[in-house]
């Protein structure tokens, strides 16, 4: 092998990895579908542009004012809000990021290499880019405001820094702690449980969080605090510490938190890997002494049982297993906690239907791919002497268990916010047949027509979400499914509203829903008619290296 | 005096309170074909991992070609070459780009990159369909390109975790008698495999790990002449890999009655 000096290979993985990401991109737009979620990324993108542009403004004018008039504690704010948001933000909705992959360290790559390419393999994320937006915000605001301007470029750029270093600082810390799946999982729902604490007590206390009072303590210690001194760097009336001292406690802090991060990488650079735990490894051999009559029996059991029965306990015991999975299960309410608490306070009649539509879209997202999970399991579906309906009937029924269960819960939420009335509560039991109906017809077909691999084992929960919306099969059909069961519901709704006619929605929305349950049992025939040659080779993408 | 390839010393991994490799003090001389025996979960793939530099030991020393991997992983590194776990291949890529990225990766010139990695295509016989990705290449296939990708950049030590599973008998006699010219030019292979016979075919050292544990290590000859012999036959290697490690498994089979 030629040798070549350590800068020079630097550049040239660097030129590599980005050739080889920019290869799969380009490759990745040839498929229709790709193209389809690509351009809804862009559009997502925009739309975080605009809310980016709003906050930085928000921000801006913030700070302006809180200089001008003087107002420091209007810039304290400021700096307390973009704190609180971007790291709550990243520790509830991100999780734990792996960073850059530990594949490369394989490769000869110097530590500085690999820790430049974890530092930036984040930059792109939306905390960060709005972090970005709103700190510039700042940053004008202060200018405006006449603040010397590299304290108005200093104080904001260093808040910036410390906060996504603070942020990355954490991801590592909790690698640790997280190492083990079962921790992880448990850490997480913790996080969505907290979240939702504040909601349920100004719903249902008149928010007594306001009337707790502070340790003084805690006050003293908020003063040493990032966002303490990005305002103190700015708004020099904070209290009587200079604007350079702030400045250089900033910079101070962005230097600790480099130096904890780069002490973790340069640990996980020599071989330190956290999340190979020792459950992963085989212990000594403990036999089960089942005896070959108890084994007979249990076969027995498993023949008695219907195949659809089955299926459903797979998938049940795979549930089970995932703590992610079940937090899947649960996190459409704990939005509809989060947005439609505030709704049902002014129409708690529309809770209900609403929460249904919305339930509806996590329904669909569930059935599009309901091979997805199984990987290369999937082939034992197809070597069992087992018809394709039947294993379909079982993923089916875990599916609408699922809904169900989801519906049951927003129907005693519903019943707790208050009023509730008959028409609207049949109509959105009508809705929720028709929407299982129809995703189930769609869902079904999708899944045979273009399964692809879904790994839950991916270890943030953010990522194990983009997996399997990734994941969620069909592209454009998928896309119009998803959204055009919901637009109906509202669209029927919506009709009765503005003509007057309170039961047309019930009623229509009735017949809709027995239409469909209808095409949805001939539909289950036509499943295990489906062409072999195709299925097969749908299949395979489930087996193959992704 | 020519350095040892491979010379670890106490070498030792916990995780937890599981002790995944204990104590392994492990010789491999340049230019051998070594063989790394073990049951399933005994411990290899932990040390092929440390031997790698993918993961650090708890405890204990490791050189790779003289020089310390703890210190020097960067140089070391260059020299040797591996199919990691799993193989690690870029589904989204030809076979032609993911080597040549690997390539790359350990600082071929891009010109350099090119020749080599059309080259292995071809000796891979993988070069029939240029666009082709590597996810729809098949199992065997993939092996071959994971294998290419361990020696595009020339290594001096190869260690390979069941190279020939999935190979069809041609390409694999083709891959052994490309290893054993690497080892005749001095290359060292590092070899783990459950397949008893291609590590007697090819390989003139093994060890064998058990539950973390170094059981055994030597000459074919010398693990031979250290088990105990009937009537003087010779033994084969799973005769002897049975009795160093299978003593106490062999009954298992008695219980299953239900099975025709």
């Amino acid at each position: 092998m030629a040798e070549i000096n350590a800068s020079a290979l630097a550049r040239e993985q660097y030129r590599a990895l980005a050739e080889m990401r920019w290869t799969l991109f380009v490759r990745g737009l040839r498929d229709v579908d790709n193209r389809i979620r690509f351009v809804v990324r862009i559009l997502f993108r925009l739309l975080m542009f605009g809310v980016a542009v709003g906050m930085a403004v928000a921000a801006g004018f913030g700070v302006y004012y809180g200089v001008t008039l003087p107002r420091p504690g209007l810039v304290l704010h400021v700096f307390w809000w973009i704190f609180g948001v971007w790291q709550m933000y990243v520790l509830v909705r991100s999780s734990l990021s792996h960073g850059v992959g530990r594949n490369l360290l394989r490769f000869p790559m110097r530590f500085r290499t690999y820790a430049t390419l974890w530092m930036f393999s984040g930059l792109t994320d939306t905390p960060t880019l709005l972090g970005a937006f709103v700190c510039l915000g700042a940053a004008c605001g202060a200018s405006l405001a006449d603040v010397p301007a590299w304290v108005a470029l200093a104080g904001p750029g260093l808040f910036f820094c410390v906060n996504v270093l603070l942020s990355r600082m954490i991801f590592l810390w909790s690698e640790r702690l997280l190492a083990n799946r079962r921790t992880r999982e448990f850490v997480l729902i913790l996080f969505s449980l907290i979240g939702l604490l504040p909601q349920f007590f100004v719903r249902t206390h008149n928010n007594p969080l306001r009337h707790i009072p502070i340790p003084h303590f805690l006050v003293r210690l908020s003063g040493w605090t990032p966002p303490a001194f990005a305002a103190r760097s700015i708004a020099s009336g904070v209290d009587a510490l200079p604007r350079g001292i702030a400045v250089l406690w900033l910079a101070g802090l962005c230097l600790v938190f480099a130096a904890f991060i780069g002490q973790r990488l340069h640990r996980e650079y020599r071989g330190e890997d956290l999340h190979e735990s020792a459950s992963s490894i085989a212990r000594p051999e403990k036999r089960p002494h089942r005896t070959s009559r108890a084994a007979q029996e249990s076969m027995r059991d498993t023949e008695s049982a219907s195949i659809p029965l089955a299926v459903f306990g797979i998938e049940f015991a795979k549930l089970r297993h995932s703590g992610q999975a079940i937090y899947q299960m649960l996190s459409p309410l704990l939005l509809i906690v989060l947005f439609g608490w505030r709704m049902a306070s002014h129409s708690p009649q529309w809770l209900l239907p609403g929460g249904v539509i919305y339930l509806s879209m996590d329904l669909a997202g569930r059935t599009f791919n309901c091979f997805g999970t199984d990987g290369p399991g999937v082939q034992v579906y197809r070597l069992a002497p087992i018809s394709m309906r039947s294993v379909f009937l079982g993923k089916n029924l875990y599916a609408v268990c699922i809904f169900a269960t989801q519906s049951v819960l927003l129907l005693g939420m519903a019943v707790f916010a208050g009023h509730m009335e008959l028409r609207l509560a049949i109509y959105a039991l009508a809705f929720a047949i028709f929407a299982v109906a129809a995703d189930l017809v769609v869902g079904n077909q999708l899944s045979l027509r273009s399964p692809r691999r879904t790994d839950m084992n991916r270890a943030t929960l953010q990522a194990a979400r983009s997996e399997r919306r990734a994941a969620t099969g069909g592209g454009w059909r998928s896309l119009a499914t998803i959204f055009g069961v919901p637009f109906l519901g509202i669209a029927l709704a919506a009709a009765g509203y503005a003509l007057h006619l309170p039961l047309l929605a019930p009623a229509v929305m009735s017949v809709m829903a027995a239409v469909a349950a209808f095409l949805y049992w001939k539909s289950l025939e036509r499943l295990d008619n489906f062409d072999p040659v195709r299925m097969e080779r749908a299949l395979t993408a489930l087996v193959k290296t992704q | 005096m020519e350095v040892s390839a491979v010379v670890t010393q106490g070498l030792s991994r916990s995780f937890g309170d599981v002790v995944a490799v204990r104590d392994i003090n492990l010789t491999v001389e340049s230019g051998r074909f070594f063989g790394f025996l073990g049951p399933n979960g005994a411990g290899k793939s932990t040390t092929i991992k440390m031997l790698t530099g993918l993961l650090a030991p708890t405890t204990g020393t490791i050189q790779i070609a003289g020089m310390d991997l703890a210190t020097h992983g960067l140089e070391a590194k260059r020299l040797i070459g591996v199919v990691p776990e799993g193989m690690a291949l870029f589904g989204r890529l030809t076979g032609f780009e993911y080597l040549r990225f690997v390539a790359r990766m350990y600082g071929l010139p891009r010109s350099q990159a090119d020749e080599r990695a059309e080259e292995l295509l071809s000796f891979m016989h993988l070069d029939t369909e240029p666009k082709k990705l590597v996810t729809d290449y098949s199992h065997g296939m993939q092996r071959k390109l994971a294998l290419a990708a361990a020696v595009i950049h020339g290594p001096r030590i190869l260690f390979l975790d069941e190279p020939f599973e999935g190979v069809d008998a041609i390409a694999a006699g083709t891959l052994k008698a490309m290893l054993q010219r690497m080892t005749e030019r001095g290359a060292t292979i590092f070899l783990t495999t459950h397949v008893l016979e291609i590590v007697e075919a090819l390989c003139s050292h093994v060890a064998i790990i058990d539950k973390g544990l170094l059981v055994a290590q030597g000459s074919l000859e010398e693990l031979r002449a250290g088990v105990a012999q009937e009537g003087g036959e010779r033994l084969t290697l799973e005769q002897i890999f049975i009795r160093i490690v299978g003593g106490d498994r062999s009954a298992d089979a008695q219980e299953l009655s239900w099975l025709r």
